[in-house]
């Protein structure tokens, strides 16, 4: 009865664990390394379906924002909690990832190349916006400030995914998938089918575990000191 | 020094393991922190 409300969500984080693996096992054991940059290159099946799922993630947190702004439905700010927390780990995650395979390749753990830089602030603004939203008891108050800010952070997405064509950058340009060998696109898409289906699920959770917290705060005061004494 | 490199598996290692942590322990969080607030309604 515990799980029944988050069991669909339970079993496609499952189905996730298991591409996850299978698309880790065929990147790490069975495609060919990388020309120059070696085993190093494997880095790629695990950093780029991290750095896709993130934009998605943050597109859906700017569209939660102004659903919510213009709809003022209470769902959209659930969501949009959801939203943000998980942009938050995969922001941290794409920072980590790429400062470990920058080591290698470019010689350094961190260049403040624009690439990195917006990313960086990219993460900088969604933890400010989560903490602003840690702060903020008024239900109303929350929501809207915590919309604003999603909607005017989400202005440096797009700076940070031009970053590498409007700037000299170590970082790489975007490369076309028909660039790209059959053997390194099999494992990068199993893993991006993994990631989007693991964030999605927990986003799921996430966003549950938020309304029912923004339902108790809604609750008139009497009625939650009743509530107390009951229990 | 060629422009290729050799090695580095300790690198790749280290990536796959932090996003599996991260991750996973931010996944246990969130489902544990459902189970808690279905027990405070409750």
């Amino acid at each position: 009865m515990l799980q029944r409300s988050i069991r669909i969500p339970l079993i496609l984080i499952g189905v996730a664990v298991v591409l996850l693996a299978a698309g880790s096992y065929y990147g790490l054991g069975v495609a060919p390394p990388e020309k120059y940059m070696g085993d190093v290159q494997r880095i790629m099946y695990v950093h780029v379906p991290t750095a896709w799922t993130s934009m998605l993630v943050l597109t859906w947190a700017f569209v939660c924002a102004v659903a919510f702004l213009f709809g003022g439905q209470w769902k959209w700010d659930s969501r949009l909690e959801a939203a943000i927390d998980m942009a938050i780990v995969l922001c941290f995650l794409l920072c980590v990832q790429g400062s470990i395979w920058a080591k290698p390749t470019w010689g350094v753990w961190w260049d403040w190349d624009p690439r990195l830089t917006t990313m960086a602030v990219l993460l900088m603004v969604f933890a400010g916006i989560a903490a602003l939203r840690y702060f903020v008891d008024d239900p109303a108050r929350r929501a809207t400030w915590s919309a604003v800010a999603t909607v005017v952070g989400y202005i440096d997405v797009p700076i940070v995914y031009f970053s590498v064509k409007w700037w000299n950058s170590l970082h790489q340009q975007q490369s076309s998938v028909s660039t790209i060998s059959r053997d390194f696109l099999i494992p990068l898409f199993i893993n991006f089918a993994g990631m989007l289906l693991l964030v999605s699920a927990v986003m799921t959770i996430r966003g549950r575990t938020a309304a029912r917290r923004l339902a108790e705060d809604m609750l008139p005061a009497p009625l939650t000191i009743v509530r107390e004494v009951i229990a | 020094m060629n422009g290729i490199l050799s090695g580095g598996w300790n690198f790749v290692i280290a990536a796959y393991a932090i996003t599996a942590i991260v991750m996973g322990g931010y996944c246990a969080r969130v489902i544990s922190a459902f189970r808690a607030s279905r027990d405070d309604v409750r």
